[in-house]
């Protein structure tokens, strides 16, 4: 029975990684950009939700669709920067650009919310009863959101033209350009979507997520393990590794210390890039 | 000036500038006030790491945020040697590097094998600098999530290198930095770092004059981490105190490349000249923001704005490229080709001109 | 090459950085007026984080001194020093270790005369050796860590350590099981994987040496947990008749919100830092049972209703527990001038040795309070109240209580 309790929590924080983590494999595997900011987004996506609940009483749910044109205005302005500055200098100008993001966001949330811990509480649609304990179905919405998410963008990579050209970037952006895909609308278009994905992420767990400016720092460092683990650019590698990771955490937490909780995880991904480690750049 | 000692203080500019900032900052330690002395030490702690980064960067391309792990096993290892056995941490400046070298092993054993260049790498340091924290709270004689307190004799001696004011710290940490410098510069010159930057541009042409790149790649990933275990010893002694937050701390784990990006990823001077400008810039911005929240995280985030859009290759880099473009160059009768600024870390230089001499290109040999 | 003239340049360019920085900084001044002429205003400081993780309680604990030095000032200051006022200035520590040492020193330049605050112990303990080498007493607020008055600096004062927090949380939990009737007091216990938390670990564990309490699950979590749900699952899995929580405010929050919704435990009691009312108005009926430090004295004497009107008026809201902390520790400092007759460190710090706290100079709660001879407050004033019914009653000490301590399931 506790085994079970710990293998459904498990699967449900693994979920929240994984989505975290979709939009993350987009930017890197895709886009070619390593965004520090990615977390950050994901924070900016929980506030926003937050304060569109407790200032004007706006569901979370409902807050998505305006969330998804704000986060798409930002990350198609953020992919012309990228494109502008981080592209010609080098990786360099890419990390520039990612941590100075990452601060100016970060600063942002802590300049209007101040530190404090906040919780959206009071959006309760009710919760099922599962191996003697309740999940709150905010928490289900979001696992489902997340398998949507992967099982739709699965399908249009695989059959769509838009897909191919999206694959085609991350295999070899100079060929594909041969080929005659527009290698840079592409990017920009990845970038913008994983940005779109990192804010609505946010918006969903907000519900039953605790808040602080600099959660964000926390989800990108998961997000880099479950894409390590999962394979840059694989959508289906992040929701895998994501549960796989999620069900780790909670194992280890339910029952060793707590620093298997952060140490076990890591240790697999270690081992697998030792054993494996041309794997990670596929 | 003769025209001979010209042409000796512009071929010996390294050094010289060395001596000079040594002599400089030796007597400028005991004649600053005390806030300014503390701003220092600061500076030039972080400066270490930061110098470790580059020098990390610079030859194999490898973005390590893994270097406060390893600044952090100079801080324990002292702390740890000097309250069980009564070991010096003089000795640990010359035993820290040592133990660091042996832990960097398994790192660089994944980080030079991984390929994908400053991204990838960013990624697998970044998390191996957080299982280190769980690892050092794991190992109980090392004082857990609380650290090691060090034990302060009576009297502050040299011996416990423990003062009683900051200044000899700044004198400690400016001779450390100097001493890389130096090294660094030697290094460049030298037949080992003339290898190392020829696989980093070449891996392929290096491989098959029978250069072992593979053991070149980890012998320079270990050095990088022996550079960065000193800051850790001394940093240590001067807080009294090693523990997981000082060295890896969400603040601490960004700072070295912080400093590092800002002064000019990959030159030697960048981080000294970046750690200067970000701790006193932070001291600035701490006074005049008034302690208002987000302040500080927003000032950093215009400045780096601004650096990505402006100077992406940081105050040194900059520095370069402006001082390249002044001189009329010896390259100019070569063609636009050889005109083309310093190469790109990450980025396969463009085919030689014939008869081009290669060494003159990347700065190998003076002109 | 190009490079070398680089070199030299950044070379002239990092001494000259020195040398301005050394100019600009050396220009500020460090005198005081001598004991001697008559003082018109004496600075205190306060060193503490008011920018980073730690603001939200920095901010208020400052509030509460900044209140308390108006109530004097208004009152006719230092009476004993020709009523001089006092001149509040504040530096920040930015919640960063680092900025311990750094920000000591400049409140030593700017000329403090006596110090409080601090959050984080690391900073505080860093700072403090500062201090202690320049003479200036130092009133430790958030820096509980217990090493801070163990070092034997004649002039550091902690008002709250861990000891003594985990000694008000055994004391209640004692008084729970015998209120309650809990004949097999079994423990689910978790613990923050931070110097704070394993600090309060091994203070309460010390104390429960002998029992009676049983821990039958422990389980300890990083600083950087959010999901609270499988710590939750441990804690309650062996069915324990009391929860505990060694972390931080929030996360006390969390696992409420678990425990009673997701797990419906059994447990008899909780215990956490989770403040009452933030968690209240997050955790709403789910809160019901829940037991925390209390935010206001069960009594109320004339000196807390002149805080709190002093403080609603300036900061438009009533103090919080931190804000009478900072409160208390300048009617110290206060008290410790009046004493002393004299702005000298070591004067101020022989006072703070011997003065006493009452309602007289401003003591808010009804016990009397004073420093030990090792710097720590010989009585911490901790009183539990408990959410009941949406209500917030004193369940202890006993003397003081308004209702008996319920059961926390159901």
């Amino acid at each position: 029975m506790y085994f079970a309790q710990l293998l459904i929590l498990g699967l449900l924080s693994g979920a929240v990684l994984s989505l975290v983590a979709i939009g993350f494999t987009l930017v890197i595997g895709v886009g070619k950009i390593a965004n520090f900011a990615h977390g950050a987004f994901v924070a900016a996506g929980m506030y926003l939700g937050y304060e569109a609940y407790v200032a004007w009483h706006i569901s979370p749910y409902l807050t998505l669709l305006p969330a998804l044109a704000f986060f798409g205005l930002v990350g198609w302005g953020m992919a012309e920067v990228f494109e502008q500055r981080g592209r010609k200098i080098g990786e360099v100008g890419e990390l520039l650009v990612g941590l100075a993001l990452l601060l100016l966001i970060n600063g942002l949330l802590e300049a209007l919310f101040t530190d404090n811990a906040r919780s959206l509480t009071g959006v309760d649609i009710g919760s099922v009863a599962v191996t003697g304990i309740s999940i709150p179905w905010t928490e289900l919405v979001a696992a489902i959101f997340t398998f949507a998410l992967a099982g739709g963008l699965h399908v249009v990579i695989r059959t769509s033209r838009w897909g191919r050209a999206l694959r085609a970037t991350a295999e070899d952006p100079v060929v594909a350009g041969l080929c005659g895909i527009r290698v840079p609308v592409t990017q920009r278009a990845a970038v913008t979507l994983s940005v779109v994905v990192a804010g609505l992420a946010g918006v969903i767990i907000a519900p039953f997520t605790v808040l602080t400016p600099d959660v964000g720092t926390t989800y990108l460092i998961s997000a880099f393990a479950v894409v390590v683990l999962g394979g840059i650019g694989s959508t289906a590698g992040a929701v895998l590794a994501g549960l796989a990771i999620g069900v780790i955490d909670s194992m280890a937490a339910g029952y060793l210390s707590s620093y298997w909780t952060t140490l076990a995880p890591l240790l697999i991904i270690v081992g697998y890039l030792l054993a494996r480690p041309g794997r990670a750049t596929a | 000036m003769t025209r001979r000692a010209a042409a000796l203080a512009v071929k010996y500019q390294g050094p010289l500038a060395l001596a000079v900032l040594l002599v400089a900052g030796w007597f400028l330690a005991g004649a600053v006030n005390a806030t300014t002395v503390t701003i220092l030490v600061l500076a030039l702690y972080y400066a270490i790491g930061g110098l470790s980064f580059n020098f990390l960067y610079g030859s194999l391309g490898i973005f390590s945020l893994a270097q406060p792990v390893f600044v952090a096993v100079g801080g324990y290892t002292s702390v740890y040697l000097y309250n069980t056995y009564g070991i010096s941490p003089w000795l640990s400046l010359l035993i820290a590097p040592v133990i660091a070298a042996i832990l960097a092993l398994p790192v660089a054993l994944v980080a030079t094998r991984i390929g994908g260049g400053a991204v990838l790498t960013a990624l697998v340091t970044l998390i191996v600098a957080e299982a280190a924290t769980p690892l050092l709270i794991a190992i109980k004689p090392l004082g857990g999530a609380i650290g090691l307190y060090a034990k302060s004799p009576p009297r502050p001696t040299f011996s416990a290198m423990q003062y009683a004011n900051g200044a000899d710290f700044v004198r400690i940490l400016l001779v450390i930095n100097v001493l890389f410098l130096s090294l660094w510069l030697w290094w460049n010159r030298s037949r080992f770092g003339l290898f190392v930057t020829a696989i980093k541009d070449a891996p392929d042409a290096g491989e098959s004059v029978g250069v072992p790149t593979a053991r070149m790649r980890l012998a320079v990933f270990l050095i990088a981490a022996m550079l960065a275990a000193p800051a850790g010893v001394v940093y240590a002694q001067y807080n009294l105190l090693t523990s997981p937050d000082l060295f890896l701390g969400a603040t601490a784990l960004f700072q070295f490349i912080v400093v590092a990006l800002v002064g000019g990823a990959a030159r030697p001077w960048g981080a000294l000249v970046g750690s200067l400008l970000i701790t006193y810039l932070s001291q600035e911005v701490s006074d005049l923001s008034g302690s208002k929240p987000g302040a500080a995280p927003l000032t950093f985030a215009v400045v780096f704005v601004i650096m990505a859009l402006i100077v992406p290759r940081g105050l040194s880099g900059t520095w370069e490229r402006i001082a390249q473009r002044r001189r009329p160059s010896i390259d100019a009768s070569l063609g636009p080709i050889a005109k083309r600024p310093g190469a790109v870390p990450g980025t396969p230089p463009p085919a030689a001109a014939d008869g081009e001499d290669l060494t003159t290109r990347h700065g190998l040999t003076a002109s | 090459m190009a490079m070398n003239t680089r070199r030299l340049a950044a070379a002239l360019g990092g001494a000259c950085a020195l040398a301005l920085a050394g100019c600009a900084s050396s220009g500020s001044s460090s005198s005081s007026a001598s004991a001697s002429t008559a003082v018109k205003t004496i600075t205190i400081c306060n060193v503490t984080d008011f920018s980073g993780a730690q603001q939200p309680l920095s901010k208020t604990e400052d509030d509460g001194g900044v209140a308390a030095a108006d109530i004097i000032n208004a009152a006719g200051g230092i009476k004993s020093l020709g009523g001089a006022k006092l001149a509040i200035q504040k530096f920040d520590t930015q919640s960063n270790p680092d900025m311990g040492a750094p920000e000591a020193t400049k409140a030593v330049a700017a000329g403090c005369k006596a110090i409080w605050g601090g959050e984080i112990t690391d900073t505080v303990l860093a700072a403090t050796a500062v201090t202690h080498r320049a003479g200036i007493p130092w009133v430790d607020i958030g820096g509980i860590g217990d090493e801070v008055h163990e070092r034997g600096f004649g002039n550091v004062f902690q008002m709250l350590t861990t000891t003594g927090i985990a000694k008000a949380y055994y004391s209640v939990m004692e008084y729970a099981d015998s209120a309650l009737g809990i004949t097999d007091p079994t423990v689910g216990l978790s613990v923050s994987d931070t110097t704070y938390g394993q600090e309060f670990y091994s203070a309460w564990s010390a104390l429960n040496k002998n029992g009676p309490f049983k821990i039958v699950s422990n389980v300890s979590y990083p600083l950087t947990t959010t999901d609270f749900s499988s710590i939750a699952a441990r804690m309650v899995s062996q069915h324990p008749e009391i929860l505990f929580n060694m972390g931080y405010p929030s996360d006390g929050i969390a696992l409420g919100r678990l425990f009673k919704q997701t797990f419906h435990t059994t447990a008899r009691a909780f215990f956490s830092t989770a403040q009452s009312t933030v968690a209240m108005s997050q955790l709403g009926s789910l809160a019901n049972g829940q037991l925390f430090g209390a935010s206001s004295p069960p009594t109320t004497n004339p000196q807390l209703q002149k805080l709190n009107s002093v403080y609603q008026s300036k900061f438009g809201s009533p103090p919080s527990i931190e804000a009478w902390q900072g409160y208390t520790a300048v009617m110290f400092i206060a008290a410790a001038l009046e004493k002393a007759a004299s702005t000298s460190g070591a004067a101020i710090a022989s006072a703070l040795h011997s003065v006493s706290l009452t309602a007289a100079n401003g003591n808010i709660f009804p016990e009397t309070l004073g420093f030990s001879s090792d710097g720590t407050l010989n009585y911490v004033p901790y009183y539990w109240q408990q959410d009941q019914g949406g209500k917030l009653l004193f369940v202890y000490p006993p003397s003081l209580k308004q209702a008996s301590l319920i059961a926390y399931a159901g």
